[in-house]
Order: structure tokens, then sequence, then C-alpha cells
């Protein structure tokens, strides 16, 4: 039996709100300081910070130099990862490994975004992304936000599996099942099918609730070595695999093809774990669509190509499910930290601190992130167990 | 003498890939890169990390399928006004575009129709269907 990677020990949140609450830098300094108070740390027990912002947020708004805003000095590391919807996973992966290399004991990890000034999302994002490669192409169609790329992935899902869109409705009615339990989750009214099929279109095939509900927030973790872990004043969330995967082909090929970028993190963070598959007990996603989820629950090997919506139908995913994915709402229900979303969930599960929505077994908890359209991979195994047998 | 001209490197920056796909474009020409003397159009992502002085353009027949599409029904920009469509049209040679499809009333998307190129009357690359060959 292999020794845990590292393990998250604290874990903070600031406010979360579609209003203006803050600056990208307050609610950071927030959310950090109650991590470190949550791991029974003082400021001067640590000495490595990881930041992560989001990638349509400037540089200045997350600035190294918040360091002193939150009293740390005498640092052995300190960075700002910038992986788009990977970073949260990437942030671990680094402090984990700076921990073993010896650079840094106890590292602070915060994601912060504020970029809502009320009301609804989309003016947030009015940005374009590459698809063709050719620069300012699809600025001239109007291909805006990650809506219309996921939407033409997602569009080609549904038609070459011959399914309709209440595929992607099964999975937003599982997550708001979740969510009707989390008190942190900003939609926890109980929706059905009917709710789902009437809810105003956005980027069809996607309608309101496919899409990430945006938040201005922030939320931050300490990460230790597993030895450490086990004399604070929480239970340790082990990490006992993190990898990356970044295939570099287009997407298109990846819908045919399977994506190579995912199943080269799945294969990486399974052996480092020594699990497989079939030992994932649940699943805390980033999933910024509907589709998303579909997708990953087939590139991890969960389920076989073109079979995630039945198995999402017939509620295997949902509250009583023997995979429960996106217990807290996830994006959609929950409240869209990118990426720190499903880590935040899977501390909370790992501690037993999830209330009405916890779920039994804890030991193997597959924790993915996606940036691009799709062209970026990044998993986490994460568990109550510091030793996986 | 530059680092490049030094190495005898030939690869030039994506920028100039760019340039030559818009300055057909704006030429009313759909243009697609080929290695020299291959039969095979490279793939519009992949093509800026070819060698620029091995690439030759030659014209696209215009045909097309419809690979996927999406409908903006909300309004995200000031500058464009919902509904409209994109679409993601694979192009007969191979390479694939973001496009819209101008369709006639009644008439409706759905994926794999035949496609054919033209431009607009603002210069802009669009489809219409085609008839099945």
């Amino acid at each position: 039996m292999t020794d845990a990677l590292g393990a998250v020990v604290g874990l903070g949140m600031s406010p979360v709100s579609r209003n203006n609450i803050g600056t990208t830098r307050d609610l950071a300094v927030l959310a950090a300081r109650n991590a470190i108070r949550d791991a029974g740390f003082l400021p001067g027990d640590v000495d490595g910070l990881l930041l992560n912002r989001s990638p349509s947020a400037p540089v200045k708004d997350l600035p190294m130099s918040i360091l002193a805003d939150l009293g740390l000095e005498d640092l052995g590391v300190l960075a700002c990862i910038d992986a788009e919807g990977t970073s949260a996973i990437q942030m671990i992966e680094y402090a984990c490994m700076s921990i073993r290399s010896g650079a840094a004991k106890a590292i602070v990890c915060i994601f912060s975004d504020a970029r809502l000034s009320g009301g609804g999302g989309a003016g947030a994002y009015a940005s374009t992304m590459p698809v063709t490669g050719l620069t300012g192409w699809e600025a001239g169609y109007g291909l805006y936000g990650a809506t219309g790329p996921y939407g033409l992935l997602a569009q080609r899902y549904l038609w070459k599996y011959g399914l309709g869109c209440e595929a992607l409705g099964h999975v937003a009615i599982s997550n708001r099942r979740w969510a009707e339990n989390n008190p942190l989750a900003q939609l926890r009214e109980p929706i059905k099918m009917e709710d789902y099929l009437s809810a105003r279109w956005v980027v069809e095939p996607f309608r309101l609730l496919d899409c990430a509900y945006p938040v201005n927030g922030a939320a931050a973790v300490v990460v230790t070595a597993p030895d450490i872990a086990s004399d604070g004043p929480v239970a340790p969330a082990f990490i006992h695999g993190v990898a990356q995967g970044h295939s570099g082909q287009l997407a298109a090929k990846a819908i045919e093809d399977g994506d190579a970028g995912a199943e080269r993190a799945a294969r990486a963070v399974y052996a480092m774990a020594g699990v497989g598959p079939g030992d994932v007990e649940a699943c805390e996603f980033y999933d910024n669509f509907t589709y998303v989820t579909l997708r990953t629950l087939e590139d991890y090997g969960l389920c076989r190509r073109g079979e995630a919506a039945g198995f999402v139908e017939a509620g295997h995913i949902s509250p009583g499910g023997r995979l429960p994915t996106n217990t807290g709402g996830g994006h959609l229900s929950g409240y869209y930290l990118q990426g720190m979303t499903p880590v935040s969930e899977a501390v909370i599960q790992i501690r037993g601190d999830a209330g009405a929505r916890q779920i039994g077994k804890r030991d193997v908890i597959l924790v993915t992130g996606v940036g691009g359209m799709l062209n970026y991979h990044a998993a986490m195994i994460m568990s109550a167990k510091r030793r996986l047998s | 003498m530059t680092d490049a001209a030094a190495t005898g490197a030939r690869i030039r920056p994506k920028s100039d890939f760019d340039e030559a796909f818009h300055e057909y474009i704006g030429r009313r020409e759909l243009r697609l890169p080929y290695l020299r003397g291959s039969s095979t159009a490279l793939d519009l992502n992949a093509a800026p990390a070819t060698d620029m002085t091995e690439i030759e353009w030659r014209l696209a027949s215009g045909l097309a399928e419809l690979y996927s599409f999406v409908v903006y029904r909300q309004q995200f920009s000031e500058d464009r006004a919902a509904p409209y469509n994109v679409a993601w049209v694979s192009l007969a040679e191979g390479p694939m575009l973001i496009s819209t499809v101008i369709l006639e009333q009644n008439s409706e998307l759905r994926i794999s129709m035949p496609l054919r190129a033209e431009f607009d009357d603002h210069g802009l690359l669009v489809f219409r269907p085609a008839q099945n060959p």
C-alpha cells in the first residue's frame, strides 16, 4: 500500500453571490483566511501560496502581492496557475510536488472571481474561444462565450448517439436534487423535466439549466504532507493521484475517436492511485455544462461511449444512485467557482460534513477539471483513507 | 541576422499563416493549405506549425457538410442580435471551419446536410444548403 501524495487539511470559502460583494482580491483573502483557520494554522505556518483567477480576469485582480494581505512571509513557493478549468487541480498537484520536493510544508491554493455586477452572467462571457485556430475568425460569426463551442460539441454528441435534449435534462435534474440538500448551493428549488424543457434557450442546444451558474466568490484549500495532516483539527482529504492530459487534438476528432487528453489524464490518475474506474465510488466533475458530465463519465471509463445518458437517466449519479456525482449540485446548481467547486465538495464529503446529502462510501472520489473546448484535462483521486488497499 | 535566419529555420509565426488565409478571404477566395505535392489539405489548427515555404494555397471546392451547429437565442454582444446560427462545417477537402448557414424560410439545420460556400454582400464566407450530389 502506498502512502498518499498529500492532503487537503483546510477548506475556506468567501460568501458567494451574483451581486457585488467585494473585489477578487478581497474575496480571495477571506477564503484563504478561512482555510488557514480551518486547518488550525496561523499565517506563520504557511510557506507556500498558489493563485488562480478566471481566464478572462486581468492578472492585477489576483496578484502575487496578495501574500502581504494575508500576512504571509518567507514563502518557499509562490505562483499564479493559469490553466483554465484545470487550474484548481493543477494547484493541488503542484502543491503536492512542492511539498514532496521539500520546497514548502503548507501551501494555500486560492481561486477567486468577481466579474458579475448583479443579475445575469452572459455579459461577462462575451469573448470568443478559438475553434478553427484562425485568429479572430470566430468573432466574425458571433461564436461567443464557452456556451457556443460546448453547444457545438453537445449538438454533435446528441446526434451521434440519437439522443434527445432530455439526455441533458436528466443531468440538470440530478444536480438539482443534490443541491436541494446543500446549504451552499445557489439554486435549490426542485425541478422536473417539464421545468427543464420550459427553461429559456441560451444557445441551442443549451437551455439556461444546462449552464453553470456564475457567481462572485472564492474558495481556498490548504495542502500539506500526509504525515502532518492527521495532527489537524479536521479530517484530512488525502490525495492519491493527480494528473493532467492535454492532447492538442481537435475537439471534433475528440468527439469521434474519444478524447486523448482525458484518456491520458484518466490512465495516469488511476495508475498513480492504484485504482481503476470500477473502484470509483463518487465523482465531482467540472460540469460547466450538462453535456460535460456525460462526456466525463465516458472519458474516465465510468460508462462506455454513448452510454452515459442511459446511465444518468437510470438515476445512477443521483442521490441514492450507485455512483453519486456532483453531490453538491456542481457548477450547474451549486456555485461556479471554476474547478474549486468539485474540489470543495469532495473535501466536504470526505470529512463527512455534507449533512443530508452525505454519501456513504468515500474512499475513492474522482475529481476532474476541463478547459478550452475540452482541450485540457486534469484529474485527482481523493479519499478519506491515507492508504488505499 | 535573426536567430531564425541563423539556424535556417523557415517556420513562420502563426500570424503569417493567419494573414495569408485572411488575405485570400478578403479577395473572396476560400483557399486551403497543402504541402507541395500533397493531395491532403492541412488542418487549419495544425498548419501554422508547418514550414510555410512548403505550403501552397489551393482553391477549395466550396462543398461541405454540416458537422454541428448552435443557435444563439440570447444576445451575448451588443453588435449581434439573436437569434442567429453558428455552424461548424466540414469541408469536402477535410479541414473544418466555423461559419453560418443561410437558410430559406421554413427550412432547418440538420447535422450532415450538404452545404456550399459563398461570400455574402459584405464579403463574409457563408454556407447555403446544397443538393445532395
